[in-house]
C-alpha cells in the first residue's frame, strides 16, 4: 500500500500520531482478543505492523541516509521529536549505534492506560521490523524495554556479522 | 490547535485498512466487518457520549450543528443545511475529503465501514432520543449524504 499521509494542516508529531492511532487500534484488538484469544491476535497484528514498520524504515532511509548517522537522526529527531523519549547514546562508528531510552512517553501512554503488554505489541515490536525495511544489513538487539518494566530500553543496533 | 477529525481519520486508516483486510482474509467478509462494527462501535458512542457531556443541555439542532462543525475541520466537509430545529437537524453533504480518501486507495467500502458507519453509534451516544435516518452516501457513490437527525416524538419535551 503507498502511503496515505498528505498535506496537514498542523504539524504531528510521532507521538501523537501513534497515539491517534492507539485510540481505534486499542479498542480494536481488545475486541478481537476477547473474540479469538490472544495468539491469533497477536499474529494477525504483528504481520500488519511489522509491514507498516518495514515501510517507516523504508522511507525513513530515503530521508536521512541507510546508515548508521541516518539512524541516530531517526532516533533522535523522529522518535525523540517532541520530547518524547531520553536518548542516551552510549556508542557511534560506522557499524553500530548503541543508546539507552531512559524516558518514554510512548510507553507512558500505554502504561497508564493499563495496557503494556499492548504497548509492546503495537508499539515496540515494530523497530525489529523497521530496521530491516531501513537497512537489512544491520540488526537491533534488545533485552529490556521501558514498556516491560525495566529502567531504561538498551538499543543495540549493528551491522549482521 | 488539535489535529483535525480528517488528519486522525487518515492516520487510522493506515493501520485500521491493512488490519480489516487481514482479519477478512481470515474470517471472510461478513464476520469481520461485524467484528469491526462493534469493535469501532464502542469506541464512537464513547465519542458521543463524551461531545454530550461538553454541551449537557444543546438541544438537536444545536448539538449536532456543532458536531458537523468538528467533522468539516480542514476543508472535510461541504454541506446544506435543510432544516435545524431544536427537534431536528437535516443536512445534505455535497462533498466528502473521507469518501475521496478512501476512493482515492480503492477502498470506499472499507470507507464505509470505519467512517460513515460511525454516525450511528455517535448519536446513539449523544442521546436524547437522537435518531439517524441516512439513505445514501457519497462513499457508496451517491452524489450526496443525506443526513436525517430527529428526536423521537417520544422523547420530546422531556
Amino acid at each position: 500500500m503507498k502511503p496515505m499521509t498528505t498535506e496537514q494542516d498542523v504539524p504531528i508529531s510521532h507521538l501523537q500520531r501513534r497515539k491517534i492511532e492507539g485510540r481505534v487500534l486499542i479498542p480494536f484488538i481488545e475486541a478481537c482478543r476477547e473474540r479469538f484469544g490472544d495468539a491469533v491476535t497477536r499474529d494477525l497484528v504483528v504481520t500488519t505492523i511489522r509491514r507498516l514498520a518495514a515501510d517507516d524504515g523504508e522511507r525513513w532511509a530515503q530521508t536521512f541516509g541507510p546508515q548508521i548517522a541516518g539512524l541516530r537522526k531517526v532516533a533522535e529527531d523522529v522518535w525523540a521529536g517532541g520530547g518524547s523519549p531520553e536518548v542516551d547514546v552510549t556508542a557511534e562508528t560506522t557499524d553500530r549505534l548503541e543508546f539507552n531510552v531512559t524516558r518514554c512517553r510512548y510507553a507512558e501512554f500505554y502504561q497508564e492506560l493499563g495496557l503494556a503488554d499492548l504497548g509492546a505489541l503495537i508499539h515496540c515490536s515494530r523497530d525489529h521490523a523497521m530496521i530491516a525495511g531501513f537497512n537489512d544489513g544491520l540488526e537491533l538487539v534488545r533485552t529490556q524495554t521501558l514498556m516491560d518494566g525495566a529502567s531504561h530500553c538498551d538499543f543495540r543496533f549493528r551491522r549482521k556479522s | 490547535m488539535t489535529v483535525s477529525l480528517i488528519e486522525q481519520a487518515k492516520i487510522q486508516a493506515e493501520v485500521l485498512v491493512p488490519l480489516v483486510k487481514a482479519l477478512q482474509d481470515e474470517l471472510g467478509e461478513a464476520r469481520a466487518n461485524d467484528l469491526v462494527r462493534r469493535a469501532l462501535g464502542d469506541i464512537y458512542r464513547r465519542y458521543g457520549e463524551a461531545f454530550r457531556r461538553t454541551k449537557p443541555d444543546a438541544d438537536v439542532g444545536t448539538i449536532l450543528a456543532s458536531a458537523f462543525k468538528t467533522y468539516s475541520r480542514g476543508g472535510a466537509l461541504d454541506y446544506s443545511v435543510v432544516e435545524q430545529s431544536p427537534d431536528s437537524f437535516t443536512i445534505d453533504v455535497t462533498a466528502c475529503q473521507y469518501a475521496t480518501f478512501y476512493k482515492a486507495l480503492g477502498e470506499p467500502e472499507l470507507g464505509f465501514l470505519l467512517v460513515c458507519a460511525a454516525d450511528f453509534p455517535v448519536a446513539e451516544g449523544i442521546g436524547g432520543g437522537i435518531e439517524l435516518e441516512r439513505a445514501q452516501t457519497i462513499m457508496q457513490g451517491a452524489s450526496h449524504c443525506d443526513f436525517r437527525y430527529r428526536r423521537r416524538a417520544l422523547d420530546r419535551g422531556a
